[in-house]
């Protein structure tokens, strides 16, 4: 068994096409710019917790990339029990808890490895988690979140309890005392995944606010400090609507799965209330699950994994400087 | 600037709303983003605030932080204009910034010396 092997029966499509698409981006010149603006580039004399955030972000995304074709190799394995057949709360939750994991690193990083200012810069104004972050880049984990919340709710609402009171199931009911039940997204996996959604907010909250909140090693080096805390921001952004959206897109498939599902009895089939859904459902989860490879593969792209030269701060200046720009 | 004392972080603002760099109902820093970033302890920050807080020049609203006062005691725009014109022109000779404010102590005595003399030479 090879990885392109999982790869390809796993989520091999959908990453293919992710990779196509941030690969022409990221070949653009427009596209390269933009694409620019995650490059974590710290000046001479920082602090080595910027890099180490940068990385761990970026080595995230890459796990969380290729989290489908780990996970059926793990299940393979047998080291993790199919879920087919036994309740995991986490089931539709590993990516959103490893989002949650490589945060709260980055955290403890931005945290411990704070430095105390060679020549203490005096803050001319407030800063706080939205300073280095520009309010549209919250559109996408805006949405996302609240494409979960609405699938949890809708998705609960029509499951059913399984033998042990956990809903879990989605039933057909085919007359009489007839009736057949598959697995599904009811509340049993929602509620774990909203918890999974407000503790990567909360978490959010907390690496834009220590990045935020960090002293200016020198007068000299604020614009490219300034520069390196857009970076690590919009990578926080970004690992985040990977983790939302693709969470988003699993759930959404798995509910077209089940929506399929049909019975017979006595030469009649019964099909769920929402098979009429299934194919716009199944477009949907294909478009959410791109989406979320293309964010995650362009924060894996501009990662540095080997460390870079740090910028002198002549050429931080001349980076910052708006007519170069 | 570790070792700052909360006289100098107080001069500090007073200058930035003095020079009209921050502005009536601006938003300062707070006083734990100042002993962060100025590498001092709270209390010295916190003294700092509370004298300009004493002298009017910034209000602190609890939740919604502290801020420049509406009608700071700032100086005339005219004034500002030409005290930066100074400070430019200063810069561009090469004059230290130790030496400027020398200069500027010496003139200001001078003149003050010599307006209180008219004054005191004055019939009536």
């Amino acid at each position: 068994m090879t990885v392109l092997f999982y790869v390809l029966v796993s989520d091999g499509t959908p990453l293919a096409i992710a990779l196509v698409i941030a690969g022409a981006w990221a070949l653009i010149p427009a596209g390269r710019r933009r694409v620019s603006r995650l490059v974590v580039r710290p000046v001479t004399g920082g602090s080595p917790s910027v890099a180490a955030s940068g990385v761990i972000l970026g080595a995230a995304a890459l796990i969380m990339a290729f989290s489908a074709p780990i996970q059926f190799a793990l299940s393979r394995s047998g080291l993790v029990a199919s879920p087919a057949f036994e309740y995991t709360w986490w089931e539709y939750a590993p990516v959103l808890l490893l989002a949650c994991a490589a945060l709260a690193v980055t955290l403890l990083v931005l945290t411990l490895g704070r430095r105390k200012p060679e020549v203490p810069v005096p803050p001319l104004a407030p800063r706080s988690w939205r300073t280095y972050l520009d309010f549209r880049q919250l559109r996408i984990p805006g949405v996302a979140l609240a494409g979960v919340i609405l699938l949890v709710a809708f998705a609960g609402s029509i499951s059913s309890q399984d033998d042990e009171g956990r809903y879990r199931w989605l039933v057909v009911e085919s007359g009489g005392e007839n009736r057949a039940a598959t697995t599904f997204f009811g509340w049993a996996y929602g509620l774990p995944v909203l918890a999974g959604c407000v503790v990567l907010g909360v978490l959010a909250f907390c690496v834009l606010s220590a990045n935020a909140a960090r002293p200016f090693q020198r007068p000299e080096s604020v614009p490219a400090d300034e520069g390196s805390r857009r970076a690590i921001s919009l990578r926080t952004i970004w690992v985040v609507s990977g983790a939302l959206l693709l969470t988003l897109g699993r759930s959404v498939s798995r509910v077209a799965g089940s929506a399929l599902m049909t019975t017979s009895n006595s030469g009649h089939s019964w099909g769920t209330d929402i098979a009429a859904l299934a194919p716009w459902l199944s477009w949907v989860a294909g478009f959410l699950t791109v989406t979320a490879y293309i964010l995650l593969l362009l924060v894996v792209g501009t990662t540095r994994f080997r460390p870079a030269p740090p910028l002198r701060v002549e050429e931080a200046q001349a980076e910052s400087d708006p007519a170069r720009r | 600037m570790a070792g700052y004392s909360s006289e100098q972080i107080a001069d500090h603002y007073r200058g930035l709303i003095l020079a009209g760099r921050v502005g009536a109902g601006d938003r300062l820093p707070t006083v734990r983003q100042i002993a962060r970033d100025l590498d001092v302890a709270l209390g010295t920050a916190a003294k700092a605030y509370k004298s300009l807080e004493g002298e009017g020049f910034i209000v602190s609203r609890g939740a919604a932080g502290t801020r420049v006062a509406e009608r700071p005691s700032v100086l005339p725009g005219p004034l500002i204009v030409q005290l930066r014109e100074a400070v430019i022109a200063a810069q561009a000779c090469g004059t230290s910034r130790s030496h400027a404010i020398h200069a500027f102590q010496s003139m200001w005595d001078e003149t003050a010396g010599s307006t209180a003399a008219q004054q005191q030479s004055a019939p009536g």
